[in-house]
């Protein structure tokens, strides 16, 4: 199919300038959507501008609608924008919410590629998408010598809320300062768990958060998350009552 | 009041209760500690004050503040703003109430919660930022009040509440209308079948403005611009884009719609007993983005939410709710209830019913009475204390931006979405299901 977009007044397009072009555009691409074929020639459009030397605010343009819009075909274009510092947000804004496994694995092999500024970014978009297959890439950054870096890979685990997520984010190194961060990712990670209706893997989580080893915020939100799971009410009346006395004994 | 800290647990009650045994064992020193220190002129002893922090001093943020400062019980310690205009024009309001120089003053919201004496947060800053300190909030046991609308996609949202809900914190959302008379009879009115079962509900929100394109222009000096758009798409910064023009662009907000929607549609909500759960079905009729200029959210609007058979106890065949901007309605902004046997409408400073002599009738001590505050703040501070919930929880703050949220989507797409409000989740649509939420630029995640 022909191209439907106006390619080249869109990738001169800067900012301040009339955005009727981009409009028009959206138009086009949003009454593609439900059409496979129109969809993809304007997709192709889109990878059109990517791959070209459109300006940054069109580059930007194109990575917001291929967000609706966007298939695996797209996914080579996006990944090379990984590698920019400068232009691997809007790529992940792109990549982050596509179905396809092609996109989970650009970004997963971005791990190894990109510019250190932008792999939390990334970090977090696998944690969005809840890669299983990244588990392993993301479980040795727990230790990063960049602290955003770390951060993002625990809570990444603990988004991703697989029994081997959970493993490694309970054996995870950490880098100096983060324990206190573990204790909240696993409090994410139980409460994921149960979500997904593995209540074993929560409660026994929750359990080992209840001890007095952790601090009483983590300890009430633990008791809290054991209460979630009771089906007996004066059971979970009782880690109720545990976690208000723990939260509100020193309320004024 | 704990506070986490790096792992440990630190009371600062038990600091103070420290700090003042050192004074009083110190003999040898002739100190006096003032009456109003130890609460014997009828203030709140330091100890016993709540000691709350602002995040987001532009106008709203600062007129939060102004609401919290007369409390006696209440001390405001410390502001955070990107605009330091703002923040020390906050501190200067609240050193001169105090009548001393103690404000702190933070560029980084993580600094201010991070202080350690903090027991409450006033959160105003723009839709887009709404998500990261209230979950970082959350997660250090402070208690916040935040503004409305609660979030910039469903996405966040939910995270949100399950942030507040797991750490326990109370949370009142910035939708006072619930705390106003008129709102609250309206809607025990409703509750109590005064207007039979009820079919429609006609919300009614403020129409958008488009403006025209804007320049690049220089950042202003003290002004941190890159933390502004924090976890938004990078942007050249223009000054309308900032501070409360936010609000007309879709990378911040969602326009008058998401603005007011958190108000009205929560009324909507409230009245019909519907704020834990949501439509099945959002259907776009009218609409209007505007084609040029800087400003992107819709300026004219009109869709409807249908709720099934149960949603409410007050609609046992479903409801419709309409949700349109007030050049649309026949009664301009508000939330209007359609019964079988009767309507009852409520805005600001006005309400109407048919039949007329509705609106005197008085709900008995055996009617269904909803949850009473007359003044939002105070609600807020009293649920703190008592670790009651507020008269605004974070659920039905989130439920009702979920509406106005599914119907800008809806508008965007053109087309029906369907929803499942049990698993929050949109029905068979995943080009939908994409704009539940959005990546976050650079590190900033929740």
């Amino acid at each position: 199919m022909a191209a439907i977009l106006d390619t080249k007044a869109i990738a001169a397009y800067t900012f301040g300038s009339s955005r009727e072009v981009l409009t028009a555009a959206a138009d086009a691409i949003r009454s593609a959507l439900a059409d496979t074929a129109r969809r993809t020639a304007v997709n192709n459009d889109l990878l059109e501008i990517l791959s070209g030397d459109a300006t940054t605010d069109a580059k930007d343009f194109a990575c917001r609608q291929l967000w609706i819009s966007g298939d695996a075909a797209a996914v080579p274009a996006l990944a090379n924008l990984l590698k920019d510092v400068k232009t691997a947000d809007m790529a992940r804004y792109a990549l982050e919410k596509m179905e396809c496994p092609e996109a989970g694995a650009a970004l997963r092999d971005a791990l190894g590629t990109a510019p250190s500024e932008v792999k939390a970014g990334i970090i977090n978009s696998l944690a969005m998408r809840r890669e299983e297959n990244a588990v392993r890439e993301i479980a040795k950054m727990t230790k990063n010598s960049d602290g955003s870096i770390a951060a993002a890979a625990l809570d990444a685990l603990a988004r991703i809320a697989t029994p081997q997520s959970l493993r490694r984010l309970e054996g995870a190194e950490l880098a100096s300062g983060l324990e206190p961060e573990r204790d909240h990712a696993l409090l994410f990670a139980a409460e994921q768990l149960a979500k997904n209706a593995n209540k074993a893997a929560a409660r026994e989580v929750y359990q080992n958060l209840s001890t007095e080893a952790h601090p009483e915020i983590i300890r009430a939100a633990a008791l809290r998350g054991l209460s979630g799971l009771e089906d007996d009410t004066a059971q979970r009346n009782t880690h109720e009552e545990a976690a208000r006395k723990l939260t509100r004994r020193k309320a004024k | 009041m704990s506070i986490r800290k790096t792992g440990r647990t630190y009371s600062r009650r038990g600091f103070l209760q420290r700090s003042a045994s050192g004074i009083a064992g110190a003999v040898a020193f002739p100190y006096i500690v003032p009456g109003r220190a130890l609460g014997l002129d009828g203030t709140t002893a330091p100890s016993n004050r709540i000691v709350i922090g602002c995040i987001g001093v532009g106008s709203q943020g600062t007129g939060n503040l102004k609401s919290f400062l007369p409390s006696k019980d209440v001390q405001v310690v410390a502001v955070c703003d990107v605009d330091k205009a703002h923040r020390d024009e906050a501190a200067a309001i609240i050193n001169k109430t105090y009548d001393n120089n103690d404000c702190a003053t933070y560029n980084d919201f993580r600094d201010l919660i991070l202080r350690g004496d903090l027991d409450a947060l006033s959160i105003a800053v723009p839709d887009h930022w709404h998500a990261i300190p209230a979950i970082e909030g959350a997660k250090n046991g402070l208690h916040m009040y935040a503004e409305k609308p609660l979030s910039l996609t469903i996405e966040q949202g939910r995270a949100m509440v399950d942030a507040v809900q797991r750490y326990g914190v109370t949370w009142q959302t910035g939708s006072w209308q619930r705390s106003v008379e008129n709102f609250h009879h309206a809607c025990e009115l409703v509750r109590n079948g005064r207007i039979g079962e009820v079919h429609t509900v006609e919300v009614g929100l403020p129409t958008g403005r488009p403006n025209d394109p804007q320049p690049e222009m220089p950042v202003p000096e003290g002004f941190d611009y890159d933390r502004w758009l924090g976890p938004a798409p990078w942007a050249p910064y223009t000054k309308d884009r900032c501070h409360w023009n936010f609000r007309w662009i879709l990378d911040y907000s969602g326009g008058q719609l998401t603005d007011w929607a958190a108000h009205h549609i929560d009324i909507a909500n409230w009245g019909m007993g519907t704020e834990y759960t949501g439509p099945i079905e959002v259907v776009p009729v009218e609409w209007e983005f505007p084609r040029d200029g800087l400003w992107n959210a819709a300026t004219q609007y009109k869709f409807y939410a249908k709720y099934p058979p149960g949603a409410s106890p007050l609609a046992p065949k479903g409801f419709t709710m309409w949700v349109m901007n007030d050049e649309k309605t026949d009664f301009g902004m508000g939330t209007k209830f359609i019964g079988t046997e009767g309507t009852v409408w409520v805005t600001r400073g006005d309400e109407r019913t048919e039949p007329k002599n509705l609106w005197k009738t008085a709900i008995k001590d055996d009617g269904i009475k909803l949850p009473r505050s007359r003044n939002h703040f105070r609600n807020f501070i009293e649920c703190v204390r008592s670790g009651e919930q507020t008269i605004t929880p974070i659920e039905p703050a989130h439920r009702a931006i979920t509406v106005a949220h599914l119907g800008n989507i809806a508008m965007q797409l053109e087309r029906n979405i369907r929803w499942n409000p049990e698993t929050e989740s949109i029905v068979a649509d995943t080009q939908a299901t994409r704009m539940l939420g959005r990546a976050m630029r650079g590190n900033w995640h929740i």
